[in-house]
């Protein structure tokens, strides 16, 4: 339970660290990041390089990522286990709001959707 | 077209460097292209076809990182042109579908202010020892005129601060409605 807390101090990540996070599920540079990243959101999320940079150094800092290895000047980095955790945390709070979202929209009540996700 | 080089000088404060960038792509469009930086305010430009550029600035004092740092923003199309005081200067071509921004999201703004600002405080102890200190028997000219530049530039530095934390309010507010 001490670990939960622990992990909730990173949430709610913004929309660039969580993808940034779930691009190095695999080792990537920085430019790989960008690309994976435009990708798998459909476009929705572009990083600049002054953006992700700093995203890098400050996950770095928290202990989400490491660097795995440097080639030509190029860090890659991956998740470390307790960046796995925090993104598994961020993804189980995204699925109690999607599931209130849906309520919403099919005409039920909030409440009653999120007393069903804690069963 | 013969190609030239053109010096010019144009003071920035450290809180304008959006017209900074501003002004160097007016520049690139009138066929003037940042070549290189001389000393504060002189810019260095090469005469060519007008072109449709977009500038950016960055504020970075980490040394050890440099090469990675610089190699980030050349695979993401960034061409540095180079660095003055901390200030990273970098151009990119404006074309449709490419990202034209080295900060995209607003917390990183931030950052790059913060950072600014952490550095111009690290001087203002010593200025403000400087302007203060007890003269005793140093009467002498040299010494009341580094004293007189030494309140200048805390004035100075003064309101450098202030207009950045007024920036890094504007952003922190402009967070919250996006939040909201």
């Amino acid at each position: 339970m001490t670990d939960r807390i622990d992990l909730n101090k990173y949430l709610p990540l913004t929309e660039a660290t969580y993808y940034i996070l779930l691009a190095l599920d695999e080792p990537l540079h920085g430019y790989g990041v960008m690309q994976k990243v435009e990708a798998i959101s459909q476009g929705a999320v572009r990083l600049g390089p002054g953006t992700l940079y700093g995203a890098f150094q400050s996950l770095e800092k928290e202990g989400l990522i490491r660097m795995i290895r440097e080639e030509e000047r190029r860090k890659c980095y991956q998740l470390t286990g307790k960046g796995r955790q925090v993104l598994a945390a961020q993804v189980g709070r995204l699925q109690v709001m999607l599931a209130n979202g849906q309520a919403f929209q099919d005409g039920m009540g909030s409440s009653h959707a999120a007393g069903r996700m804690q069963e | 077209m013969e190609r030239k080089i053109v010096r010019k000088f144009n003071w920035f404060w450290a809180w304008n460097d959006d017209r900074e960038e501003a002004w160097l792509e007016e520049m690139s469009r009138q066929g003037l292209h940042l070549s290189s930086l001389g000393l504060p305010g002189f810019y260095y430009f090469e005469s060519g076809e007008p072109g449709d550029y977009a500038y950016r600035l960055d504020f970075n004092t980490t040394h050890k990182d440099r090469a990675n740092y610089l190699a980030l923003f050349q695979d993401a199309g960034w061409e540095h042109l180079g660095n003055l005081g901390g200030w990273e200067y970098f151009r990119k071509q404006r074309k449709p579908g490419e990202v034209m921004e080295i900060f995209t999201d607003n917390e990183s703004k931030i950052k790059k202010y913060t950072r600014l600002m952490v550095y111009l405080v690290i001087f203002f102890p010593v200025l403000f020892i400087l302007v203060t200190s007890d003269p005793g028997e140093h009467t002498r000219t040299i010494y009341q005129i580094g004293r007189l530049l030494g309140a200048l530039l805390l004035l100075l530095y003064s309101v450098a601060l202030i207009k950045i934390l007024g920036r890094i309010s504007r952003l922190k507010k402009s967070l919250a409605l996006e939040n909201d």
